[in-house]
């Protein structure tokens, strides 16, 4: 109710920013609010972000979907929703992101396995939390992954790839991958059962999107060691990482892809 | 003097780090400056030390909603100044949210030699710290002293004699010391209080840059008449310890006379390199109390 009241009270104020039909709002101190009107799936790349993180160990802020009505004239004329990330007290500053590698090199690798499984081309460094003085750290705006603006066929346009074309500011600081084989190995773990029963709870999609999406997932899922292998003498992603590290043996092996 | 200006040749292009601690409100505070200059950059923030060792008092950060999440942002914008980027308002501000923000705040001009440092100080007390502007104009001021190394061999040789040790001696010499004067405090190199006190002030003309000399002449000539002018004579003539410019330094020579002209009218002048000894010895016998200062 307080979220509802001060999302109003900021919406008739016209005070917040707006960029790219993607909407800002700062709600109080319970949480930072995103909305994406150009999006219909933002809420549910969130959402799922949220679980499948959880699911996989890594620190993805929590979050949930937030509606606010919108008045006009004192009259409410329409419901708005929003992603509330709860995690977020203060709006954070961009992370230094070469800090968390050096000092967390393992938790940096499990974001990486994780923006590659759930195709996040939009990590950077201000959708990723670092507290210099406690080492906390946490992932925010996932509304651009899963299935982006297009749906379960992003996943499907995206099969080839880690999603990392237009960099990755935490691949892009990784000075080893020491702790690659220990994330993939986590991934192996989560079964097409539990991803069925979180993509299950996603009202806003189809039953036909539903069911491409989880296949779409498991499938990444069990591509991605072989997408890393394909992409770990890549400069452009993995800039930091010393030549001397990367096995040529390795990365020459022929990749299988069958399913 | 460094002045506010919109723009000119000499001039430092500085930046305002807000806080906006309840959204509702909108209230943004100043909790930080960061300077742009033809030397380079730097930051002075809420919290952090003059010396710019780069730590923050905790115990300052009571304003603040989430201290921690402060620290993340001074260490942001700390990283920004340090970065080699092309424009570091784009660094700054495309980092800009709604608890925290960075501003354009303009320019400084007639910066002269001072580094960024040094008007980052001077900006954080007008801009962000509990001081007016006159403490900020005064300030600025004193820290433009010219007493350079010369004090710290006068210190030097006041510790060799024990003279800063209030065990050894019944009238020991205290260093930046306040004494009151009618209008304000001014704080001196040195003082010593045998009754009633002495303040001794340093000049080093031999290594001081002609501005700094011009100023802290001006500001010790000030001092001088506004302490006479509160004790009614309860002070003792103030001393000016002075080194003389090198021989042959162009221009140096005029400002040398100018300045004993000035210093003289309120103050006993003494030459270091010629009456070193002599002026310890007086400073001792002062201390214990003994020959022309006996009680």
């Amino acid at each position: 109710m307080v979220v509802s009241r001060y999302a109003l009270y900021r919406n008739s104020q016209g005070q917040s920013t707006q960029k790219n039909s993607v909407e800002y709002l700062d709600i109080a101190i319970l949480t930072h609010a995103k909305r994406n009107e150009g999006n219909k799936f933002f809420i549910a790349n969130e959402l799922l972000a949220c679980r499948l993180g959880e699911a996989l160990g890594v620190p993805v802020a929590l979050g949930t979907p937030v509606v606010a009505p919108v008045f006009f004239e004192n009259r409410k004329v329409a419901e708005r929703e929003y992603w509330g990330s709860l995690s977020v007290r203060e709006s954070p500053p961009p992370a230094d992101c070469q800090l968390f590698v050096q000092n967390s090199p393992d938790i940096a690798t499990g974001v990486v396995v994780f923006d590659a499984w759930i195709c996040n081309i939009d990590r950077h460094e201000l959708n990723l939390h670092y507290d210099i003085m406690s080492g906390e750290v946490f992932l925010f705006d996932h509304g651009e992954a899963i299935c982006n603006c297009v749906g379960p066929e992003f996943l499907e346009t995206k099969r080839d790839t880690l999603g990392f074309e237009n960099g990755h500011v935490i691949a892009f600081e990784l000075t080893s991958f020491d702790f690659l084989e220990k994330w993939l190995a986590r991934l192996g773990a989560i079964d097409i059962q539990f991803i069925r029963t979180t993509v299950d709870i996603l009202d806003m999609l189809s039953s036909t999107e539903k069911r491409k999406l989880v296949l779409e997932l498991d499938r990444r899922k069990r591509c991605l060691e072989g997408l890393f292998h394909k992409s770990l003498a890549d400069k452009a992603i993995f800039a930091s990482i010393e030549p001397s590290l990367l096995n040529s043996e390795d990365t020459n092996d022929p990749i299988d892809f069958t399913i | 003097m460094i002045q506010l200006t919109s723009q000119s040749n000499s001039a430092a292009r500085f930046f305002i780090c807000q806080y906006v601690r309840d959204p509702f409100r909108q209230e943004p505070r100043n909790v930080g400056v960061i300077v742009e200059s033809p030397d380079g950059k730097a930051g002075r923030f809420w919290g952090d030390d003059e010396g710019g060792s780069g730590s923050i008092d905790g115990r300052t950060l009571t304003v603040f909603a989430d201290p921690d999440n402060y620290r993340n942002w001074v260490h942001f914008w700390r990283r920004a100044i340090d970065r080699d980027r092309p424009s570091l308002e784009e660094t700054l501000t495309r980092a800009n949210r709604q608890s925290f923000s960075v501003v354009n705040g303009g320019y400084v001009g007639d910066i002269q030699n001072d580094s960024p440092d040094q008007i980052a100080n001077f900006l954080f007390k007008l801009l962000v710290g509990d001081h007016s502007f006159d403490d900020a104009i005064e300030s600025s001021i004193e820290e433009k002293k010219s007493s350079g190394p010369l004090a710290g061999e006068v210190s030097q040789e006041f510790r060799k004699l024990g003279l800063f040790d209030s065990r050894q001696f019944k009238y020991p010499i205290f260093r930046d010391r306040d004494l009151f004067g009618k209008t304000k405090p001014h704080r001196f190199n040195f003082v010593q209080q045998n009754g009633t006190a002495c303040p001794m002030e340093v000049f080093d003309f031999s290594r001081s840059k002609p501005k700094a000399i011009e100023h802290h002449v001006g500001w010790a000539r000030f001092a001088f008449d506004d302490l006479a002018a509160a004790e009614d004579g309860k002070v003792t003539k103030p001393i000016s310890l002075i080194s003389p410019p090198k021989e042959g330094a162009s221009g140096s020579n005029e400002l040398f006379k100018q300045s004993l002209d000035v210093l003289s009218g309120a103050s006993r002048i003494v030459d270091w390199t010629k009456q070193k000894d002599e002026f310890l010895r007086e400073r001792v016998e002062y201390a214990t109390g003994t020959g022309l200062f006996a009680g």
